[in-house]
């Protein structure tokens, strides 16, 4: 079999790994705030996860951040401002 | 995603909400930042149509889930590595085993390659002054780091001519520009594309069609060089369809989807030249893109009429520039132009007629699109508070108007979108 050499179109992943930030230790007092993207109905959905982490956990819910699109990255304002939660549920992939 | 890896680094911990359908590429999106483990919990698919009950119900089922996620992490699990394959590969030179190996891998759109040899790409590489380890990137939606080698050895694949490699180059770092929003491109359900646009001597100078089907096949300029950009989206971006490009239906332009303004039959300044580029500079212009709606101009005479005609295309229901508020792209055909311009339109003209015709009544949309459009379009918004309609571009140098095409009474409407606006950069010829 003759042979022909070719240079290998793609790269592998090579991103380093990054760690996750440590689970919260309880809801109960927990600050929590949220990203809306702005997808039909992600407002209602998360409005009722809103209330229903006070309700049933006890969290102490606060700001929810709307972005103008679903693609937009988040501003470093609104990461400045979610930066003091702690922890931020953000909804949703449609 | 991007936003859950950026509040995770700062020491915040997230989950992020997505439906079924789109939980394998959220996953896959994070792990190309490097959290592979971001925490998802997935909810029934779809939710754009379910009703106010059902979504509340989704959420009161997803609650457990959520509040684990925050509270209980998983420990990350090890991932095992596809299998490298290396650099150069050895392969059966018979042409049809050599395809189907490609085929196989995963490393082509569907279309035959003009296989990478040493040889041929470094054909490619001669035509830049650049080093061939001078690194791009990342290119979204997997947020890799790639060497001008890797972009010659798909501009290769894709068919093109070794002196097209500088047009692909500044291709590429056009659409890198983070006024193109290539991640938004790549990863969305719409079907946008980066289009490009050449100006310029490179035009004649490379053999770019910027006359009859302009748009069609037939050039191996406009189709090679497409193509290269669409290869190194996917070979080198890892935007696949199903897995990353989630796109409903997408569009051919996916395949190949390069023009060149037909400067030589426009009655206008070119559009590089609107931009500030010298007529002398070659220029590749990018935009995200969907394929054009052709405007055909039966039994119109004058350039009034004309512009009666683009008005009205643009005034449909459900293309891109009514909820983005990125401007719309004009194609037109030389034949217009020249009626326009015999009647006094030039491209300030059309545009200004555009933006202030081309508006459609708000009461056409249900009420739950117009809430939608005031977050949406809020920059029109801002401009008239008090708007019973929604224009298709926020101002009317956000229009864009290009002169291609050949003989005949037909123009495109290229609905833009996700770019903020169209991205120009110069080709650097060695």
């Amino acid at each position: 079999m003759s042979t022909i050499r070719i240079l290998n179109p793609i790269i592998h992943d090579d991103t380093p790994r990054i760690p996750l930030a440590p689970q919260l230790a309880a809801l109960r007092n927990a600050r929590i705030a949220f990203v809306d993207n702005s997808k039909v109905n992600a407002d209602i959905f998360l409005g009722r996860v809103k209330a229903l982490l006070g309700e049933k956990y006890g969290a102490v819910t606060g700001n929810t951040v709307r972005k103008l699109a679903p693609k937009d990255d988040l501003s470093a304002d609104d990461l400045k401002l979610l930066g003091d939660y702690d922890a931020v549920i953000q909804g949703f992939g449609d | 995603m991007s936003d859950g890896v950026k509040l995770e680094q700062m020491g915040v911990p997230t989950v992020t909400v997505c439906s079924t359908a789109f939980a394998g590429a959220a996953r896959s999106q994070a792990a190309g930042r490097g959290m592979d483990d971001l925490p998802v919990v997935e909810i029934p698919h779809p939710m754009h149509s379910a009703s106010h009950q059902a979504v509340t119900e989704r959420a009161e089922a997803a609650i457990s889930n959520l509040a684990a996620a925050l509270t209980a992490r998983q420990a990350a699990t090890a991932i095992e590595a596809a299998a490298r394959l290396p650099d150069v590969l050895e392969l059966n030179t018979d042409p049809v085993a050599l395809e189907e190996y490609f085929f196989a891998q995963g490393w082509t759109d569907g279309l035959p390659i003009t296989p990478p040899t040493r040889a041929a790409v470094d054909a490619m590489l001669a035509h830049t002054a650049r080093d061939r380890n001078e690194t791009l990137g990342p290119i979204p939606p997997r947020m890799r780091v790639v060497t001008l080698e890797k972009i010659a050895i798909n501009a290769v694949m894709a068919g093109c001519k070794a002196e097209y490699f500088p047009v692909v180059l500044a291709a590429v770092e056009a659409v890198l520009d983070e006024n193109c929003r290539l991640y938004g491109i790549q990863t969305a359900t719409n079907n946008t594309t980066p289009l490009i646009i050449i100006n310029g001597p490179a035009i004649k100078r490379l053999g770019f069609n910027a006359a009859g089907n302009v748009f069609g096949p037939g050039n191996r300029a406009n189709a090679s060089v497409g193509r290269a950009l669409q290869l190194v989206l996917r070979n080198l971006g890892g935007d696949l369809p199903g897995e990353t490009d989630m796109a409903t239906q997408g569009q051919s332009g996916k395949y190949t989807f390069c023009i060149a303004e037909n400067e030589a039959d426009s009655p206008w300044p070119p559009f590089h030249v609107e931009q500030g580029y010298a007529a002398t500079d070659s220029t590749v212009t990018v935009i995200g893109a969907s394929p054009g709606h052709n405007l055909f101009t039966y039994g119109c005479e004058t350039g009034a009429e004309i512009l009666d005609h683009f008005i009205g295309g643009l005034t449909a229901l459900g293309h891109n520039n009514v909820i983005f508020p990125t401007g719309p792209l004009l194609v037109i055909g030389p034949e217009h132009a020249g009626v326009l311009a015999r009647d006094g339109f030039d491209k300030p003209a059309i545009r200004n007629a555009i933006f202030e015709r081309a508006r459609i009544p708000l009461s056409r949309f249900a009420a739950r699109t117009v809430r939608g459009l005031h977050h949406r379009r809020s920059r029109w918004f801002e401009f008239y508070p008090n708007a019973d309609h929604i224009g298709v571009a926020d101002d009317a140098s956000h229009v864009s108007i290009v002169v291609a095409g050949g003989a005949g009474i037909h123009s495109q409407f290229v609905p833009a979108s996700f770019s903020y606006h169209p991205v120009t950069r110069v080709v650097r010829f060695k």
